[in-house]
């Protein structure tokens, strides 16, 4: 019998019912179910699970907010969001919450696994589809840029094509500082603190990539 | 003097039958009476026969109100002329001419005078026809021959009350023409007319014109006799200017014969008879100043009722105008409620439309949230178990396809309601939209938010997200700007979301009166809605939206 005790909660019965059975078979010991928020937060409150999966869409109390409330209360229960919800800000919350695991339902049956196992390891886990924008994974010079916030490239285009600080500040209606802080960030994502002009010889050697 | 004396003729053959020494306080009381008749009398005949009468009893009033006299014979006259009573028209108009000819007016005299002469003929009344014919000739002169011819007329019918007159008044016409044969042959004849029917006053003016006559003819014995016996007869008043005269020739007539004593009785009885006739004079004068009087009276009460009349038009015409103030009054105030009643009622469908706008938004975002939610729950479920399934399965087109589908149906529940907003507030929902701008444009946006998640409702949240939206969209669409910054920030007790870029902007007040420019319209709506105020600044450096919201 797998140790690892969990409560599921999601309002859409389908999901729920397709994701315990699969959940099951694998071995896992299913404490409960709920299909609402407030449901979800008396399981978890009464039969101190593991692990706690919510969806965020619930009616009466969201995922996060069941999370949330939990770990300011003291529970040891880790939190997974399986959620429909792609968006960065969704996956920004969840992190700042110190929640353990994002998961976007169509890739669930996949990734569950995995993400249990790391989150019971006390590692974090957030889904595939948010991993290329992570800086430590980026190996090559495409991943780096790649790894740049859209600003970000936008201010490398403007260092690219020669324009001074104050220009590029005066062109984009912000202030100098700003585009000094922007300018940092792009030389910690590429790597290259410490290399004197290293920002401009990297621009020239790497113009391609910015297209 | 001597026309003076024809009047007083005139005066005897009018006042006919009435005895001359009547008291005054009769006279009056019968006047009174007849006065009080005629205010009760209701037939007309008699009604003009009371006016005639108190015109006759009138003429023996010395204090009489003369401008009665014309009233009553004129009304008397209008009654007559519609009936056949010739004698009493005859008689009128008779009277009129005396009036007149009291007056010097000859002309008018003469008028009634004849009018007079016809009724009396058309009557076949001879005495009057002759008494009429006698008074016409009194308004010629002693020049014209055509008093002679109507004397002779008068003569002629032979009634001897009248022809005693008109002998008399005969030799006074020789006497002035100096044919002093003709004139005592007359006077003779009017004294022996006079003798024949006891008429004493007509003796006494025959000899006392006799006496004058033989004065003038330096005959001053006989003109004595006959002026004494003139005297003998006191049938006329001692007023009468003949009776003066009869004095005063006296006392001429004996002076010149030495005889003093009967000189200085006549010239004595002269005096005192002078005196008298001065009075009788004054009495006139005042008669006459009392006809003008009279008639400055009735002149003044014409002229009080005329401007009584005026006086009247001139009310009827406040009136008038009063009314028509008014009834403009009233237009005006109903136009002027008309006007702000159809004020009020477009107002209201001013208000109305507003409220619908709003109504309109609000319904608009609750179905879309609904759809939204719709296409999360069944659509995107459904979705997601297949993918899971087929990926299970190993089947990866399918996976690969459902995933596009899964995407696409995500990107529309997510445009049709921002899911981040409800779970994760303002901010959180602003930054996904500038980040998911920020990737897809190459437009450089920059945000500078403050946490504002607690601050409003759930609804004007969505509201304040949908300008910014809205905002954008523009930025996007028309702009061309390479740079644009949302920033919200506290101002005492507003917040002030400032959305700004550096493209070529828009002239804010034209385009929010464009029909097809929907989007500020809404802008605008939804600002009201949150009871805060939008400004939009538009020029070559750009455009900033900004919105002042209370907390």
């Amino acid at each position: 019998m797998n140790k690892v005790t969990l409560v599921l909660a999601d309002d859409h019965p389908l999901l729920l019912q397709g994701l315990e059975t699969a959940l099951r078979t694998k071995g896992f010991n299913i404490q409960g179910t709920a299909i609402d928020g407030s449901a979800a937060l008396k399981l978890i409150t009464e039969l101190n699970p593991k692990i706690a999966i919510l969806d965020i869409e619930m009616p009466y109390m969201d995922g996060l907010s069941v999370a949330k409330h939990c770990m300011e209360k003291g529970y040891e229960t880790k939190f997974i969001i399986l959620s429909y919800h792609k968006e960065t800000e969704f996956i920004a919350r969840a992190k700042s919450l110190n929640l353990s695991g994002y998961l976007l339902k169509e890739d669930a049956f996949e990734e569950i696994e995995v993400c249990i196992q790391k989150v019971m390891a006390g590692e974090q886990y957030f889904s595939k589809a948010f991993h290329l924008k992570d800086v430590k994974s980026a190996e090559s010079s495409l991943e780096r840029v790649e790894s740049l916030t859209p600003s970000e490239r936008k201010i490398l285009k403007f260092i690219a094509s020669n324009q001074s600080t104050r220009e590029i500040a005066d062109m984009l209606f912000i202030s100098e500082r700003t585009v000094e802080k922007h300018r940092s960030n792009i030389i910690q994502k590429l790597s290259l603190e410490g290399k004197p002009n290293g920002l401009i010889t990297w621009v020239l050697h790497n113009k391609h990539l910015l297209n | 003097m001597r026309s003076y004396l024809l009047k007083i003729v005139v005066l005897i053959l009018l006042s006919e039958g009435v005895a001359l020494g009547q008291n005054s306080d009769e006279v009056r009381q019968e006047l009174d009476s007849l006065k009080s008749a005629l205010s009760i009398a209701t037939d007309s005949l008699t009604v003009a026969d009371l006016c005639y009468a108190i015109y006759d009893k009138n003429t023996f009033e010395i204090k009489r109100d003369v401008s009665e006299t014309p009233d009553l014979l004129f009304r008397a006259l209008r009654i007559y002329e519609t009936t056949t009573e010739f004698t009493k028209l005859a008689d009128v108009h008779n009277a009129l001419g005396g009036f007149y000819y009291n007056r010097d007016l000859l002309d008018q005299t003469r008028e009634h005078w004849v009018k007079s002469n016809n009724y009396y003929e058309k009557a076949g009344d001879r005495f009057g026809l002759a008494k009429s014919y006698n008074n016409l000739s009194l308004t010629y002169s002693n020049e014209d021959s055509i008093k002679v011819s109507y004397l002779l007329k008068a003569i002629e019918i032979g009634d001897a009350r009248i022809q005693g007159s008109a002998y008399n008044n005969l030799s006074d016409y020789y006497l002035i023409n100096e044919d002093y044969e003709k004139a005592e042959a007359y006077l003779l004849l009017s004294i022996k007319t006079g003798e024949s029917i006891g008429r004493t006053s007509t003796q006494q003016a025959g000899y006392y014109d006799l006496g004058r006559l033989k004065k003038k003819q330096g005959k001053p014995e006989e003109a004595i006799v006959n002026i004494e016996k003139s005297l003998a007869f006191k049938a006329i008043r001692s007023t009468d200017p003949s009776v003066i005269g009869a004095y005063e020739l006296l006392a001429e007539l004996y002076e010149s014969k030495n005889e003093y004593d009967r000189a200085f009785y006549y010239q004595k009885l002269w005096m005192g008879a002078k005196d008298s006739l001065f009075n009788a004079q004054v009495g006139q004068k005042l008669l006459s100043l009392t006809t003008e009087y009279e008639t400055e009276k009735k002149e003044l009460t014409i002229t009080s009722q005329k401007s009584k009349i005026d006086l009247f038009e001139k009310e009827s015409q406040l009136k008038n105008q009063l009314f028509t103030f008014a009834l403009l009054m009233i237009v005006v105030s109903a136009v002027i409620i008309y006007l702000w009643k159809s004020r009020q009622s477009s107002r209201n469908a001013i208000r109305l439309q507003k409220v619908f706008a709003r109504d309109l938004i609000n319904n608009v975002e609750e179905e879309r949230k609904r759809i939204s939610n719709e296409l999360h729950d069944s659509v995107g479920q459904q979705l997601i178990l297949l993918k899971n399934q087929a990926k299970m399965e190993g089947k990866q087109v399918i996976v690969d396809t459902v995933a596009t589908t899964l995407e696409e149906v995500r990107s529309i529940t997510r445009d049709l309601h921002p899911a981040i907003l409800d779970r994760l507030g303002l901010k959180s929902a602003l930054e996904e939209m500038i980040r998911k701008l920020d990737e897809n444009t190459d437009i450089f946006f920059s945000t500078e938010l403050i946490e504002v998640d607690n601050l409003f409702s759930p609804h004007d949240q969505l509201n304040i997200y949908r300008i910014v939206q809205e905002a954008f969209n523009n930025v996007l669409k028309h702009s061309n700007a390479t740079s644009a910054k949302l920033s919200i920030e506290l101002q005492g007790d507003k917040v002030i979301v400032t959305i700004q870029d550096n493209g070529h902007g828009f002239k804010p007040e034209i385009e929010v009166k464009r029909r097809d420019s929907l989007g500020l319209k809404t802008i605008q709506e939804r600002i009201i809605m949150l009871n805060g105020k939008v400004r939009m600044l538009s020029g070559v450096i750009g455009t900033r939206i900004v919105l002042e919201i209370p907390k």
